[in-house]
């Protein structure tokens, strides 16, 4: 009996290793290259556009999996440990790259690389090129013109500017704003702001893309260089932040108390139904304004300003431009399976067919050589974006998020502002948070 | 035939055992030795002895966690009975159309978490949006709304328990605990609930462990908000695991940490009945 069942364990044991090898050894399947996407926002049109011509042209088969929003980092996880891992993938700046050294190839001689117009752009390890950047992207305040001038023409109108174009600091921005939100049934608005999105997962606007303008000013203030690590922060700015959040908040077509089930979706729709004035986004976010069933906001009016938060000299910022959108190619699959990843990046970013997609439905401002001025994205964003960059006596703010020490301090933050919402932290006590949860963050990460 | 089945025994075994050992065996025991490995994916790391541990405790999240679920599992599981019981008897007293009753009330169970979470947000919101609030604008309602929610899903499984529990009392018992006199106080306390100690035993444990386990509806419901105040021990190990850059060791040692401890509540637990039940047997 004993002898049977040991056995039978055996047995077991033997039927098994093959079984879990096979699986291992199928990840040299035919042809076709697995793509991690980050962005939900534009899934569709990697799968139903893009792969089917890619195939057609190449014989490639294009696999995209698209991680839902705000889970890249644990789908990327598990996707790698799987036996047929994704070969193209995405990180978002050097502290997301640490995370994943273990799987990303030198891309040094790959065509991908060759095409990248400024190579300092990309991130890297020594003299290893590990990520490649493949959108450059702005955010700002999105503001609808057509409301903006409706207000300018009120007769009763508190400030003495005539249109948008002039705001150019907070204090400005302010009194137009509050005039606004005082005049909201005139105007046909039910705030000025869209909703202050708190709902899990979606805090990002704030904990991530606000918190870069206190950043970036105590940085430069500290003469700290783009790019660089540092263990203190101490939220020098923080009055500043409360200045704009405050705002947002005040002013806004949702009342605190239900901002916590308000997602990034629910604000950009407001926005695009002409519900709010202005709301705090980027140029990625212009598919979710023009693809909202409805949508009220024609093309021209669609806009962008700085975010002014009260610094002095902030008449000459302008949009906070960079990217977290940096790809990889996996080196722990076959070095055919690399070549197919590079040969679809370089697809996708210089062929005639590729490029046109880029432009046009995805979107993207590319930091690549392939692309000439014509070829840039005609979306009202993206164009904004162009237009800010290249507008004279005006600089553009730097991603220093990017060295934010790791995703919990985010996390941290989103909760410490959702408490202040709701009362139960103060201002002060947010930024105390911040400024020490950072240094614990960075013994942890570094 | 008794040979020639003994003969064939492991082989029948064999199925179920494959599934056992994939399914739970490997990944426990990988578990646990993940646990003193800093890692990224789980196939490859290096070992770092007792560091995961000391990790999980520099922030208060996890304490935070389990102070959190302890008090959302003592009042579940005594509500839970308590309400599953009553109805039993309600359910056993000859009532008409109790066997209607008994397949509503057992309904919520054949939904899964996360559908009832959604629901019971939507429901919740919908109360709380005339105060302008959300089930996140304060932890007290996520307490509450998940207390709810558990009882709503539960209630109708336990009842069934007891009323199987109920049924199988001998009638001659209760027949003649009523010519001695007892009345409903007495016939409560010292027929009934003496004869169901053994579904009471199977009710609490089974509650108490599912209010440990909890993990669908604690994230459809609300997700862990406000920062993280009604998280519970399943979600944060989850979020420590996938949520922090360098921390999924940790998450596996606060896994480990967690298996323990409900093993060990649910062994104290079961000896004390058992004790209890030899008693009155």
């Amino acid at each position: 009996m004993k002898k049977t069942l040991l056995l039978c364990l055996l047995a077991l044991m033997v039927v098994g290793v093959p079984l879990f090898a096979a699986g291992v050894q199928e990840s040299a399947a035919p042809k076709e290259v697995y793509f991690l996407n980050f962005k939900p926002e534009i899934a569709d049109v990697y799968e139903s556009k893009i792969a089917p011509v890619f195939e057609q042209e190449t014989g490639i088969k294009l696999k995209v999996v698209t991680a839902a929003s705000g889970t890249y980092a644990q789908t990327l996880k598990s996707e790698l440990a799987k036996s047929n891992p994704p070969v193209i993938f995405q990180t978002n700046g050097p502290v997301g790259l640490k995370d994943s050294l273990a799987y990303t190839a030198d891309l040094r001689g790959t065509e991908f690389y060759k095409i990248l117009s400024d190579k300092s752009m990309a991130l890297g390890e020594g003299d290893q090129v590990l990520a490649i950047p493949y959108a450059v992207e702005g955010y700002g305040i999105i503001y609808n013109d057509a409301i903006m001038r409706a207000y300018f023409a009120l007769p009763n109108k508190a400030v003495k500017i005539n249109s948008a174009d002039e705001i150019n600091n907070f204090a400005t921005l302010k009194a137009v704003v509050e005039d606004m939100q005082k005049n909201k049934a005139a105007l046909g608005i039910q705030g000025v702001f869209a909703s202050t999105s708190m709902a899990a997962g979606n805090a990002w606007r704030w904990e991530t893309h606000l918190v870069n303008v206190p950043i970036y000013w105590e940085l430069r203030e500290k003469n700290i260089p783009f790019g660089e690590k540092t263990r203190n922060f101490d939220f020098t700015y923080s009055a500043q932040m409360k200045n704009i959040f405050d705002l947002y908040l005040n002013n806004s077509t949702t009342a605190k108390g239900l901002l916590g089930a308000k997602s990034v979706d629910d604000a950009m729709a407001e926005f695009a139904l002409g519900q709010a004035a202005m709301v705090q986004n980027g140029n990625w976010g212009a598919s979710q304004i023009l693809g909202v069933k409805g949508n009220k906001v024609a093309d021209k009016d669609i806009k962008f300003m700085p975010i002014y938060t009260g610094v002095k000299g902030e008449e000459k910022i302008g949009l906070c431009v960079g990217t977290e959108n940096y790809l990889c190619i996996n080196k722990q699959v076959s070095a055919e399976q690399q070549k197919l990843g590079d040969q679809f990046l370089t697809w996708l970013f210089s062929s005639p067919s590729g490029k046109a997609f880029v432009k046009n439905d995805l979107m993207f401002i590319t930091p690549f050589n392939t692309f000439a001025d014509n070829e840039l994205p005609t979306d009202p964003l993206a164009k904004d974006v162009i237009r800010w960059m290249n507008k004279d006596g005006v600089t553009s703010l730097s991603w220093d998020f990017s060295i934010i020490p790791s995703k919990e301090w985010k996390n941290q933050m989103a909760a410490a502002l959702g408490d202040y919402i709701a009362g139960r932290k103060s201002w002060n006590e947010v930024a105390a948070h911040g400024a020490d949860v950072w240094k614990r963050e960075f013994d942890l990460t570094n | 035939m008794q040979k020639s089945i003994q003969k064939y025994a492991a082989l029948f075994v064999l199925p179920a055992l494959t599934c056992f050992v994939i399914a739970f065996l490997v990944p426990m025991i990988m578990g646990v030795v993940l646990s003193f490995f800093r890692f990224t994916t789980v196939l490859d790391g290096h070992f770092i002895g007792m560091e995961n541990y000391r990790r999980i405790f520099i922030d208060r999240e996890f304490t935070n966690a389990l102070i959190f679920n302890i008090r959302f599992t003592l009042i579940s599981v005594v509500t839970i009975n308590l309400g599953a019981f009553a109805l039993a008897l309600l359910l056993t007293a000859g009532i008409k159309g109790t066997n209607v009753f008994r397949t509503i009330f057992f309904m919520p169970n054949l939904i899964g978490g996360i559908v009832l979470g959604w629901i019971w947000n939507l429901i919740i919101n919908g109360v709380l949006y005339s105060k302008g609030m959300t089930v996140v604008s304060d932890p007290k309602y996520g307490f509450w709304g998940l207390v709810v929610l558990m009882n709503w899903q539960n209630i109708g499984y336990m009842m069934v328990i007891y009323i199987a529990g109920i049924q199988n009392i001998p009638v001659e018992l209760i027949e003649a605990a009523k010519i001695d006199g007892a009345g409903q106080g007495t016939l409560l306390k010292s027929v009934i609930i003496p004869s169901i100690a053994p579904s009471i035993t199977i009710c609490t444990f089974l509650t108490l462990t599912s209010g440990f386990r909890l993990f669908d509806q604690n994230l459809a419901l609300t997700a862990g908000d406000p920062g993280k105040q009604t998280e519970m021990l399943a979600l944060n190990i989850f979020n420590t695991f996938y949520g922090r850059t360098g921390f999924e060791g940790v998450g596996q040692a606060k896994a480990v940490l967690f298996t323990i401890l409900v093993a060990l509540i649910a062994l104290t637990q079961l000896a004390f009945s058992r004790k209890r039940e030899e008693e009155a047997a």
